[in-house]
């Protein structure tokens, strides 16, 4: 009797994850928005995300930075770049079995952009030379990877914890070396 | 447990990288330039006991730059930058030490600008409008007979240029003029001799 119980409640759990497997398979779309961003960096980062057949899936990020710490060091020359948005378009592939909790590696592309200043010498209008400060905007685009792990609470409400780095490639005098992709993000997936 | 260690390894990895960063974490309202002989000291044949040496500073506001055929502006590349400071030191031999000679409110004779002592010398050479230059102009009193020496590198990367930088603020282009000055042997010291 006792092994009939404990076969019942094994089948019953073995059921119930195969459920939950498939109601999350069903769901092939995720917004996300990135807490640690907003906080910690006055960045505004929003994700979607399509999920595909064999473990990939494909989406895109973007930024949009406001942050006064970071304009304030622009402006007193602790940086000579303000990056301002970030277009990251990516590629994931999980590598766990579980579908409600997994790690996964993400190939990114980033397409940047921001302002950038740099000091030039100038003539004013009586023919006297000085150095200036001179502003102008920046773009780029970059390379990158991540890894990063995921847990659904509820078969729909996502949370994201994601670690990576890419590097600019085309006009990296201008733009920052590193193009960073660290975030915790909350989402929603249907 | 093995991914997350390659987890934990990614982060360093990035870490890393950011910290290699070449453009992001410099200063980048700074610009340095050359022009020779801003600074002068005051020298003297012979010193006896009560002499001053004076270090004197006059900077015009329009300033010869080398390869270039307009003259530089430093008032204007640094936002009116109220003052441009150096250091310096006059030392006395003791024994085999080297001693900051004390320079207070007794012991110097200000004529233009700002000092300050502590383990050298602050030097403010302060905008003057009548003039339209930068003006420092101070005296130490060699109080005692012995060895002197003087010199401009305490807080310099070169033993033999006076390293002036601009006051400037509200996010200004802060102005470093590096210049010579007269009389510094090959190891950036005036020598001189007290009777």
């Amino acid at each position: 009797m006792k092994k009939i119980v404990i076969l019942f409640l094994f089948g019953t759990l073995y059921l119930n994850a195969q459920d939950k497997v498939s109601a999350i398979d069903s769901k092939k779309n995720e917004f996300r928005v990135d807490v640690l961003s907003a906080i910690a960096y006055g960045k505004f980062s929003i994700s979607y995300e399509r999920f595909l057949a064999k473990d990939f899936s494909v989406g895109i990020n973007s930024n949009f930075s406001n942050s006064t710490k970071i304009e304030d060091e622009f402006n007193d020359g602790f940086r000579n770049n303000l990056p301002k948005y970030e277009f990251n378009p990516y590629v994931r592939y999980a590598l766990s079995k579980s579908k409600s909790r997994y790690y996964f590696v993400e190939a990114f592309a980033s397409a940047n952009g921001g302002d950038y200043k740099e000091i030039v010498r100038a003539i004013d209008a009586n023919g006297t030379g000085y150095y200036t400060i001179q502003k102008s905007k920046y773009t780029d685009f970059g390379l990158g990877g991540s890894l990063g792990y995921k847990m659904y609470i509820k078969e729909a409400f996502a949370i994201e914890f994601i670690v990576g780095f890419g590097s600019n490639l085309t006009n990296r005098d201008k733009s920052p070396d590193v193009i960073s992709r660290v975030g915790i993000n909350l989402g929603y997936r249907f | 447990m093995k991914i997350f260690k390659i987890t934990f390894l990614a982060a360093l990895v990035l870490l890393v990288f950011t910290g290699c960063d070449t453009n992001d974490d410099d200063f980048y309202n700074s610009e340095y330039i050359t022009i020779p002989n801003l600074v002068q000291i005051q020298t003297q044949a012979t010193y006896n006991v009560g002499d001053y040496l004076y270090v004197n500073a006059s900077i015009n506001r329009l300033q010869t730059e080398a390869g270039q055929t307009t003259q530089l502006d430093i008032r204007k590349t640094t936002n009116n930058a109220p003052s441009f400071s150096f250091s310096y030191m006059l030392e006395k031999k003791v024994n085999a030490d080297w001693i900051l000679v004390d320079a207070n409110l007794s012991t110097i004779d200000l004529d233009n600008g700002q000092f300050e002592s502590g383990s050298f010398y602050n030097a403010t050479a302060v905008f003057d409008t009548q003039s339209d230059s930068y003006e420092f102009l101070n005296g130490v009193k060699l109080t005692t007979t012995g060895q002197y020496r003087l010199s401009f590198g305490y807080n310099s990367s070169s033993t033999n240029l006076v390293e002036m930088r601009s006051n400037s603020v509200n996010g200004a282009i802060f102005l470093n003029l590096l210049t010579t000055t007269n009389n510094l042997d090959a190891d950036g010291f005036y020598n001189f001799t007290v009777n």
